[in-house]
């Protein structure tokens, strides 16, 4: 087994700090959570940079590349910033027109990320009936006479749903009734009539703004469908896998950062005439920390790998995100710990850190669906 | 229009250490481009984008210069092409000798029409070795370009001097050593990177000896002055005056 | 031994004059390019820079002189490099920089951004030395200063000068002033700046700053940067505002006499190497310490 990294993954991680460094001051981060957003020089340098356009099929002005190197780019875009910025989670909508909208959604999307560094929509999936229970969702398009649908239903936790000209919802095809499993994926304009928004207010990852996003028969036509009728929530599970693995890599890049404030402070800090890295209860906790972030991190390779070799991921994706989200942000609560007092105050980051991991033990899927996926292919793989 | 861009390759500040007899450790530093001398290599890719022309990185240091990585570094960042001497008879140089390693490494680089410089190295920053070439070279020089803009064969440049700005038109070939503000360092992306791999990089041993002009006497990382430390919190009681009291005692 | 002195302000000229002798020398000559320097050198050579040629190429008409002498002592400024660089070529040596101390065992000069000091001098011939202002003791320059016309010596293909500004100086010299107020990254925006003006102000000193305010953002010209690659400063009182303590901001002002530190950061690494520390927001403490000075 090599785990070495190559000189161009090397590279692209010094680019991604560079990156972090210049754009990500102290100042910037605290502003961006005060005033729940992100500048656009920012997303225009992420762009310009390339790191939005990794994963993107060449043909659009992508540039390809493997999921352990997009999986490292992420990490390190978290661990450097320190925050839970909004940048890698703008290409998950991407990845979406790319894979399954027309090629006009296409070409929009693509002109409108390189003119803007944004992407073009924002995912409407979980509603206030319906999370991880997605069959359970009501918003529903049904066909009028005239051959146009009509869209209705509400979808909330939308990320970024009032600040993006579209967003991407999912719906189920003429029957919203918890029996049929036939959804359909729409790239719906925000300034449709009968859209509206209203913002929801978080306790963390406040510079990435969330809110409901409310559908009173709003009409679409047919090319605003994006892939097969009927198939929208195969489409969206296809692509469910591969962002569990980054969210993780987003908690373990946030989770290496509060490890290492911990660490850094508790060789600092002076109690009972000695740094407190010298006590024994501290040095547990450090311990369990980097291991905790170690395992984390090898799990998250070792599946991004799996997919690059085009295995299944369903059992690893879920395990992943359940074990990984978990215990990163049991990292993050015992960096509180170590800080004490200092790290319940907005003096520092750790308790910034700390709120926003706790988001990504539901975020992409909670944490108890996790077990009930991981624990149901358990189940079958060792079956007789 | 041939541009070279020269850099040095120097041990990561970041992972210098200091080591108990106050001397300097390096066994953990890899190797990396001199700061300033990214604003070179920047200013370099500007000047060629603008007027058409190829550019070419060229070092000289010890054969750990011979590094995949920094090679690619260099070349992700808008270079065409690298020319490098690398030789263990090259490692720690002073201005003189570097300068005419670097005039070596020139003549395999093909007829060059400028040659950029960063503002100093992260190591010496003695602002010599674009000085030093340019003698080798029979090249006029201009240092602290804060602009550097390449008309033909004139070369127009706006230095930044410690009381004054001062406008130079300069005929090429020559030398120009570039400040930090002349150019932001692009921020290679992926794109760069990859194809930085697939670029020419000629990479030879040094043509013959070389004298070293200078001795280095000590090398050792300063003794700490001994300050008081005493600090206090401003919203404690009369913080500020005790402050103010300290200030006037030491005038 | 014969010392030739190249500097382009004329208080550092006699600074350079004294450190000539500081070396041994017992003939002192010198050239300034900007102001008179009396009684400092045994000889002051008078070299007229025509219209439109750099100062730089100064050199050309110096070469006879400094091969002439065992040591060359140049003031380190963007054009005393050169003309320095050039001489040492010539001579087929390198300069050593001075930018800490200079005496007879060589130039002393910070090393990785001041991770270290390094001594350097030459192995063989005249030694090329840039020093930079503030190393070498004035008091010790002494000379009739008798005056020597050079002829101005024109490089084959010279760079020309077509336009100079002179760039106001809208603030105290940091390098001469009793007390320094340097402003780092912790002033949040430009107008702030003028809570450290009204405190040095105050005290009779002068502003400062460090890296990240030149470059950048601008808010304060470059030649108030202190630092590796900027000033060195030795003044009474050094007053590091906003600024965390970087060894290579630290660098050029751990020769103050007492450095007191404001920082809202109470583990800024400037508290490890100040005299007095004071933790809290420069927006409150500088007023409040203007005024109870």
């Amino acid at each position: 087994m090599d785990f070495a990294l190559t000189d161009e993954q090397e590279l692209l991680l010094e680019s991604v700090r560079e990156f972090c460094d210049r754009y990500f001051t102290e100042d910037i981060v605290k502003q961006m959570y005060e005033t729940h957003s992100m500048p656009d020089e920012i997303a225009e340098a992420y762009r310009d940079a390339g790191f939005g356009l990794m994963g993107i099929p060449e043909e659009y002005g992508g540039i390809p590349a493997d999921r352990v190197t997009i999986g490292l780019m992420i990490e390190e875009l978290y661990r450097r910033a320190g925050c839970m910025h909004i940048l890698y989670q703008n290409s998950l909508s991407m990845f979406d027109i790319m894979e399954f909208g027309t090629e006009a959604q296409k070409q929009e999307a693509m002109e409108h990320y390189m003119e803007t560094g944004w992407p073009i929509a924002s995912l409407s999936i979980s509603e206030p009936g319906a999370g991880s229970d997605n069959r359970s969702m009501t918003t529903v398009a049904k066909k009028q006479a005239d051959g146009t649908y009509k869209l209705s239903g509400q979808k909330t936790w939308v990320t970024m749903g009032a600040v993006l000209p579209y967003t991407i919802v999912i719906a189920k095809d003429e029957d919203p009734s918890h029996d049929n499993g036939s959804m359909s994926l729409w790239l719906v304009k925000m300034d449709t009539p009968g859209v509206s928004t209203a913002p929801l207010h978080k306790i963390g990852q406040q510079c990435i703004p969330f809110c409901e996003v409310y559908l009173d028969d709003v009409v679409l036509t047919e090319d605003q469908r994006m892939g097969k009728p009927g198939e929208g929530f195969m489409m969206l599970m296809k692509n469910f896998e591969v962002e569990r693995a980054y969210i993780v890599a987003e908690q373990v890049g946030l989770a290496q950062a509060a490890l290492e404030d911990a660490a850094k402070y508790a060789n600092q800090r002076i109690a009972f005439g000695k740094p407190i890295a010298r006590l024994e209860m501290i040095q547990e906790l450090l311990a369990d920390m980097e291991i905790k972030v170690q395992n984390t991190r090898n799990m998250l390779y070792k599946t991004l790998w799996m997919m690059d070799e085009g295995q299944s991921v369903q059992l690893e994706s879920a395990m992943l995100k359940r074990y990984g989200c978990s215990s990163c942000f049991e990292v993050a609560d015992s960096a509180l710990q170590i800080y004490a007092g200092l790290g319940y105050t907005t003096e520092v980051r750790v308790g910034r850190l700390w709120a926003d991991m706790r988001g990504n033990m539901f975020g992409g899927g909670t944490h108890e669906i996790m077990a009930y996926i991981a624990g149901r292919q358990v189940a079958k793989k060792y079956a007789e | 229009m041939r541009i070279a861009v020269a850099f040095k390759a120097v041990p990561d500040s970041q992972d210098v250490q200091v080591a108990s007899d106050r001397t300097l450790d390096f066994s953990k530093a890899k190797l990396t481009i001199s700061e300033y001398d990214k604003n070179a290599i920047e200013a370099g890719a500007r000047a060629a984008a603008a007027s058409g022309g190829e550019t070419v990185a060229v070092t000289v240091g010890g054969s750990d210069i011979d590094n995949s990585k920094l090679k690619k570094d260099v070349l992700a960042r808008g270079m065409d092409r690298l020319v490098m001497l690398a030789d263990d008879a090259l490692a720690g140089l002073d201005a003189a000798a570097t300068a005419s390693a670097l005039a070596g490494a020139l003549s395999k680089a093909g007829d060059v029409d400028l040659v950029l410089c960063g503002d100093g190295s992260a190591d010496d920053y003695a602002q010599q070795v674009d000085v030093q070439l340019a003698e080798k070279l029979g090249w006029p020089v201009v240092t602290a370009a804060a602009q550097v803009e390449v008309n033909g064969a004139t070369t127009v440049i706006v230095r930044a001097l410690e009381d004054c700005t001062e406008t130079v038109e300069v005929e090429l070939p020559a030398v120009v050593s570039v400040t930090p503000d002349a150019a932001e360092p692009r921020i290679p992306g992926m794109k760069d990177i990859l194809a930085a791999g697939k670029k020419p990089m000629e990479v030879s041993a040094a043509d013959g000896p070389c004298e070293r002009a200078l001795e280095t006497v000590e090398c050792l990382a300063p003794e700490q002055a001994a300050r008081k430390q005493e600090i206090v919190d401003a919203a404690n009681d009369g913080a500020i005056e005790k402050l103010a009291a300290a200030i006037k005692a030491a005038l | 031994m014969k010392a030739l002195v190249i500097a382009e302000h004329a208080d550092v000229a006699r600074e350079l004059a004294g450190g000539a002798r500081g070396l041994g020398a017992d003939e002192v000559s010198l050239v300034c390019f900007g102001g008179v320097v009396d009684n400092a050198a045994d000889t002051v050579l008078n070299v007229a820079v025509p219209e439109g040629a750099l100062v730089d190429d100064a050199y050309l008409a110096l070469v006879p002189f400094a091969e002439q002498s065992d040591a060359v002592l140049v003031e380190a400024t963007r054009r005393g490099k050169v003309i320095a660089g050039r001489l040492a070529a010539k001579m087929g040596t390198a300069a050593a920089t001075a930018t800490v101390a200079l005496t007879q065992d060589g130039a002393r000069g910070t090393y990785f951004g001041g991770v270290a000091e390094r001594v350097q001098k030459p192995a063989a011939g005249t030694a090329v030395y840039l020093v930079a202002a503030g190393v070498c003791d004035a008091a010790q320059a002494s000379g009739a200063g008798e005056a020597v016309d050079v002829a101005w010596v024109a490089p084959e293909r010279a760079a020309k000068a077509t336009a100079v500004e002179p760039r106001e100086r809208t603030a105290a010299d940091p390098t001469k002033s009793d007390v320094v107020v340097a402003a780092g990254r912790g002033f949040a925006e430009e107008a702030d700046l003028d809570l450290a003006r009204a405190l040095a102000e105050k005290l009779g000193g002068a502003i400062a700053c460090s890296r990240p305010l030149t470059e950048g953002v601008n808010w304060l010209p470059t030649e108030l940067y202190v630092g590796v690659s900027g000033l060195t400063v030795t003044p009474k009182v050094y007053v590091a505002a906003g600024i965390s303590g970087q060894m290579q901001h630290m660098v050029g002002a751990n020769r103050s006499g007492c450095v007191v530190a404001v920082n809202k950061d109470k583990n800024a690494p400037v508290f490890k190497q100040c005299d007095f520390g004071i933790v809290g927001d420069v927006k409150e403490v500088l007023p409040a310490l203007t005024a109870a000075l």
